[in-house]
């Protein structure tokens, strides 16, 4: 059953020196329930891609799509009022860094209750001059709203969280901090989380419980997970499906067990071979050059350039994706349809 | 990289540490110094180690461990609190700028972001070369340009370049040009802090290759220090796994990654996502955040964290309840047990606020399992603390807690026990202190 689906999504900023396409003309599904992971290196798009379906993309950023499908109601049809409304609601947001999302002067529990209020119909006011009293006077702390926020705390494996819930951001470790924001998104009990790049910041000991919390939440509350992120290891971990981006396009999409037992276009195979393995030291045969600059690319595979197996068609003709095995797909020119060059 | 069989017994080392502190003062003002007011931020404490000839040490951490601390303090660019670092037999841990300028040469560092490492106004010729004519080489400004371009070929960069801006280049050619400019001394030992963390995987096995490359034509020795698992076992010999100020555990990257004997290491690497599914094992998950370095445990530093924590002699119950009341115990010791907001909590529920309710409410709260599911005896002694502590008896608390509570963990120290080719601190691996009841 599919939650998300994008069809046809191109994203383009026009700047002095060029139109860079940050993405170019991508479909994406996401099903109800999902672990979806988005997975690239830097300036392939996964990033505004996901911006692009929830509507954050800033001038002079250019979004057009054929379709923006999410739970049966067009996104890109909807007004900016609506979009914030969905947002954080059904369709909530976990980023890098939470420090920048979360307010230093106000106590987590309230910020945590807001959600809670604006998603929810708790029966509590949130009239601007409601909303205010809070800030400044301090949460109401014998509301639904703010049982709600201890039992969100207590959800994402805050300790305490009746005692935490009255402390302030700066108060919170980087990896509790990201707790927070997990429980602010599931405050609307949403749909689809994005989390992007959600445990990049964190150690490692933090970011293995970071993952198992989003696993379980997942399972828990039926949401399913866009998860953009960078590291190969951790999508292999976490998610069901796969997306690798390069360069503004997807260029294979498989299970995520599939992908990684058999990786199909030549960047996924690079980008493996490039990784190192924290058991057993390897050679490592990294893929040569750097991540194109997008802005004005002129040949048709956008890998061209860096590909070991490129011919000069690669230039000229766009890859399509073909069929790699079951709902494994890649677009590269040099691989057969159907026919997996399994071992 | 050389062979690790190598380096136990292969002569003097290159670099020897001993006993290395940096502490950092955290005091602001005058004031703070006559009163006391300030704490010391314990950020290395009294590390050993040495590097030999030719070798890649890495010494891995999570963030405020202070490994990066310790790379600047072995080259003498934090002034080191105490202890000594010793250069080819050599003591140069309190040598001035001036005195250090022949040891500069041959110890060099890589950093982590080669932007800012790099001046933005200067080509890449003039950042090469600068280094090389204070140290004096090279006879001339043309024979040092050649010298550049030869450099610059060598770490897989055009000889064109020379003329080139910093901000000209990609990620990966800054750090080329970055680990170039150290080359250019002739160094002997290259300290690389995150070398390759800024940037792109692709990128990074790019970098990798050429560091063990160079490594190995040159016959350098190389200090890394980073927080990624993957990169040790890509570029080490041995590794060095820190936590809160100390080495835990040393070694021989295969044996360590093999057959981690630190509690630390183990949940360490059983953190590390794998791509392979054949390589996960079953996840150790830390509890609690690492303490401060300001005051950290005493004993064993991880003790108020490690899943593998010794239960005192006294406990009645098994490991995994003493785990658990022994972080009770911790966290009363820390003040972090805060009765009035349990009370509130309770008031709010419209629940009773009396002793026994409290207490079953403190104690479940800490305790995985309900409290009254807990063995007879653990439940009574449980009570017990938490109910001093809620008669506001926080001494009697914790005094009834030491009791029972006193891991040998947490009163001593535990040594370096060697094994193998490898150390490791943790009196788990000594026999005196194994526990007397078995954890079921
Ligand atoms: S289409 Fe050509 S250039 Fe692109 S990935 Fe396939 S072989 Fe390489
Ligand atoms: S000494 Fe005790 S606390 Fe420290 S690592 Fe060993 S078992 Fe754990």
């Amino acid at each position: 059953m599919s939650l998300l689906t994008v069809k046809g999504l191109t994203t383009e900023f026009h700047t002095r020196r060029g139109v860079v396409t940050a993405v170019d003309d991508v479909d994406l599904t996401v099903n109800r329930g999902e672990l979806v992971g988005l997975v690239g290196e830097s300036g392939s798009g996964k990033t505004v891609l996901a911006e692009s379906v929830v509507g954050l993309v800033e001038e002079p950023g250019v979004v057009t799509a054929d379709s923006i499908v999410f739970d049966g109601q067009r996104l890109d049809q909807l007004t900016e009022s609506e979009m914030r409304t969905l947002r954080g609601g059904k369709i909530a947001m976990v980023f890098q860094d939470p420090m920048t999302s979360l307010n230093p002067t106000i106590s987590t529990g309230e910020q945590i209750a807001e959600a809670v209020r604006l998603h929810n119909d708790t029966g509590e006011s949130i009239s601007l001059p409601a909303e205010l009293k809070r800030k400044i006077f301090g949460a109401a702390k014998d509301t639904e709203s703010w049982r709600r926020a201890i039992e969100l705390l207590e959800e994402v494996g805050i300790p305490e969280p009746s005692v935490r819930v009255t402390e302030y951001p700066h108060e919170f470790s980087g990896g509790m901090r990201q707790r927070v924001m997990i429980s602010m998104a599931l405050a609307g009990e949403p749909d689809l989380l994005i989390a992007d790049e959600p445990t990049t910041a964190l150690d490692v000991t933090v970011q293995a419980q970071i993952l198992e919390d989003l696993k379980s939440l997942s399972q828990e509350f039926d949401t399913a997970i866009l998860m953009i992120t960078h590291d190969l290891a951790v999508v292999a971990e976490t998610c069901d499906r796969v997306n690798v981006m390069y360069a503004g396009n997807i260029i294979e999409r498989a299970p995520a067990d599939e992908l990684f037992a058999n990786p199909q276009h030549p960047y996924t195979q690079g980008l493996l071979a490039s990784t190192p393995r924290a058991n057993k030291r390897r050679k490592l045969d990294p893929i040569p050059g750097n991540v194109p600059d997008l802005t004005n690319i002129s040949y048709a595979c956008h890998f061209a350039p860096r590909c070991p197996e490129s011919t000069a068609e690669c230039y000229d003709v766009e890859p399509e994706f073909r069929s790699m095995g079951p709902d494994h797909v890649a677009a590269c020119l040099q691989r057969d349809p159907e026919v997996s060059d399994r071992e | 990289m050389s062979d690790s069989s190598l380096q136990s017994d292969d002569g003097e080392p290159l670099l020897t540490v001993r006993n290395l502190k940096k502490h950092f003062d955290t005091s602001t003002g005058l004031t703070d110094r006559l009163l006391g007011g300030g704490q010391s931020v314990k950020a290395v404490d009294g590390v050993d180690l040495t590097l030999h000839e030719g070798e890649t040490l890495a010494v891995v951490g999570e963030s405020g461990c202070g490994k990066s601390t310790l790379g600047r303090a072995i080259l003498n660019l934090h002034q080191p609190t105490d202890g000594t670092v010793r250069y080819g037999g050599e003591d140069i841990t309190h040598l001035s700028g001036k005195e250090m300028k022949p040891y500069r040469q041959k110890l060099q560092l890589i950093f982590q972001d080669p932007l800012s490492s790099l001046n933005p106004r200067q080509t890449v010729n003039e950042i090469i070369s600068a280094p090389m004519e204070v140290h004096g080489i090279g006879d001339s400004a043309a024979d040092r340009r050649e010298r550049v371009e030869e450099l610059l070929v060598q770490v897989g960069l055009k000889e064109s370049h020379a003329d080139r801006y910093p901000h000209q280049f990609s990620g990966g050619q800054q750090q080329r040009v970055g680990i170039a400019r150290a080359l250019a001394l002739e160094p002997r030992v290259i300290v690389a802090d995150e070398p390759v963390s800024a940037l792109d995987v692709s990128v990074q096995a790019q970098i990798l290759n050429l560091l063990s490359e160079l490594q190995s034509s040159y016959g350098l020795s190389l200090l890394t220090i980073t927080h990624d698992l993957s990169v040790v076992s890509q570029i080490a010999d041995r590794v060095a796994v820190m936590y809160l100020g100390e080495i835990v555990e040393i070694g021989p990257v295969e044996q360590i990654f093999e057959r981690p004997q630190h509690p630390y290491t183990r949940a360490l690497l059983s953190a590390v996502p794998r791509i392979d599914a054949a390589d996960r094992t079953d996840r150790i998950l830390l509890k609690g955040s690492v303490p401060s370095p300001i005051n950290p445990p005493s004993g064993c530093r991880f003790h108020t964290r490690c899943p593998e924590v010794i239960p005192s002699s006294a406990w009645p119950g098994n490991q995994s309840t003493f785990r658990e009341a022994f972080r009770f115990y911790n966290r009363l010791l820390h003040e972090e047990l805060e009765i009035d907001l349990v009370r509130e909590r309770l008031e709010n529920e419209g629940r009773s606020t009396d002793t026994d309710t409290v207490a079953t409410q403190l104690l479940d709260e800490s305790f995985q399992m309900p409290i009254e599911e807990l063995p007879d005896d653990v439940q009574t002694v449980m009570y017990e603390i938490a109910r001093h502590l809620i008669e506001d008896n926080r001494e009697q608390a914790i005094e009834t807690a030491q009791g029972v509570l006193d891991s040998p963990c947490k009163q001593s120290k535990p040594e370096m026990q060697v094994s193998g080719a490898s150390q490791a601190s943790c009196h788990l691996l000594t026999a005196e202190v194994t526990p007397t009841i078995s954890p079921e």
